[in-house]
């Protein structure tokens, strides 16, 4: 156990192929089972960092879009339908994310109103304070929002 | 398994969750041994992956260096120290990855030497066929290559 926790720090790749190995043979009471179980959590957070990044770039899309008309383009269509569809993809694999993802929408609002302003030039008080798309807008293949 | 296990294909997200849980209440007979092996595993297979297109990206940029004297920038010396110091990095993390580089090196140099005839616009031939450049040189943060000026002795 205390040999594997020194792998761990000391040599990550030859620990992934040692942890693999005991594991397929069912040497169970000889794996570094703090160490693997941080690593498979980190799987998990990542696929939840994911989401709410897409939710970012998506968030401040639409908004862009909102706001700045005359900016409209085919890139910002594209990037918000790429990032509505990764984010199905996300729900496909792990459909314990999406009543997550209602949580992450505002926070998610608060940055991408930050990187709107930034973008557009625009002054602050254009983009509302809390986020003025539904969970199910911003999702929805169908949604844009009208000025 | 447990009857109410979460399943890895089902929801990747909760399975994650539960075999955490799993693993730290020492729960072992109730673990999904053959995924987290297969996840583990591919972890290390991921750094190695890394690794090796660090490697390619380091020596498009050695060879266009070499071959581009004039059209050299702070971007492609600035992309040779980054993958140099990541490199590093993975190698500090993973010292059992080093014989695997020396390997990969002539794998990492076809394809380097595709994306440079690709990049470049010159001719193939321009760039030797096998790797000019040694291991430790590419790896030292000191190296840059440059063209022959005159007959070297080291050349016959």
């Amino acid at each position: 156990m205390s040999q594997n926790a020194v792998l761990y720090d000391e040599d990550f790749y030859a620990w992934t192929v040692e942890q693999a190995r005991l594991l397929r043979s069912g040497k169970l009471s000889a794996i570094d089972a703090a160490n693997i179980a941080e690593e498979v959590e980190s799987m998990g957070r990542s696929d939840r960092r994911e989401l709410q990044s897409r939710l970012v770039v998506l968030t401040l899309h639409l908004l862009k879009w909102r706001f700045q008309p005359s900016a409209r383009s085919r890139s910002w269509l594209a990037t918000i339908e790429e990032q509505r569809l990764q984010t199905e993809q996300v729900f496909a694999e792990s459909p314990s994310l999406r009543p997550l993802a209602a949580n992450m929408l505002s926070p998610a609002y608060a940055i991408a109103r930050e990187r709107a302003i930034a973008e557009t030039g625009l002054a602050d008080d254009m983009f509302p304070a809390t986020c003025p798309f539904a969970l199910d807008e911003v999702l929805s293949h169908s949604f844009l929002p009208k000025p | 398994m447990t009857r109410n296990a979460v399943d890895y294909e089902e929801d990747f997200y909760a399975w994650t969750v539960e075999q955490a849980r799993l693993l730290r209440a020492g729960e072992f007979s109730a673990l999904d041994i053959a995924n987290i092996a297969e996840e583990i595993e591919s972890l290390g297979r991921s750094d190695r992956r890394e690794l090796a297109s660090r490697l390619t990206v380091l020596l498009v940029h050695l060879l266009k260096w070499l071959k581009q004297p004039d059209m050299r920038s702070k971007s492609w010396s600035a992309t040779i120290r980054e993958q140099r110091r990541q490199i590093e990095k993975l190698l500090r993390e993973s010292p059992s990855l080093r014989p695997f580089i020396a390997t990969a090196l002539s794998e990492s140099y076809s394809d380097a030497r595709d994306d440079a005839v690709e990049e470049t616009g010159l001719s193939a031939a321009e760039f030797p066929a096998s790797c000019p450049f040694a291991l430790d040189e590419v790896l030292a943060r000191s190296f840059l290559p440059e063209p022959a000026a005159r007959p070297s002795p080291a050349v016959p």
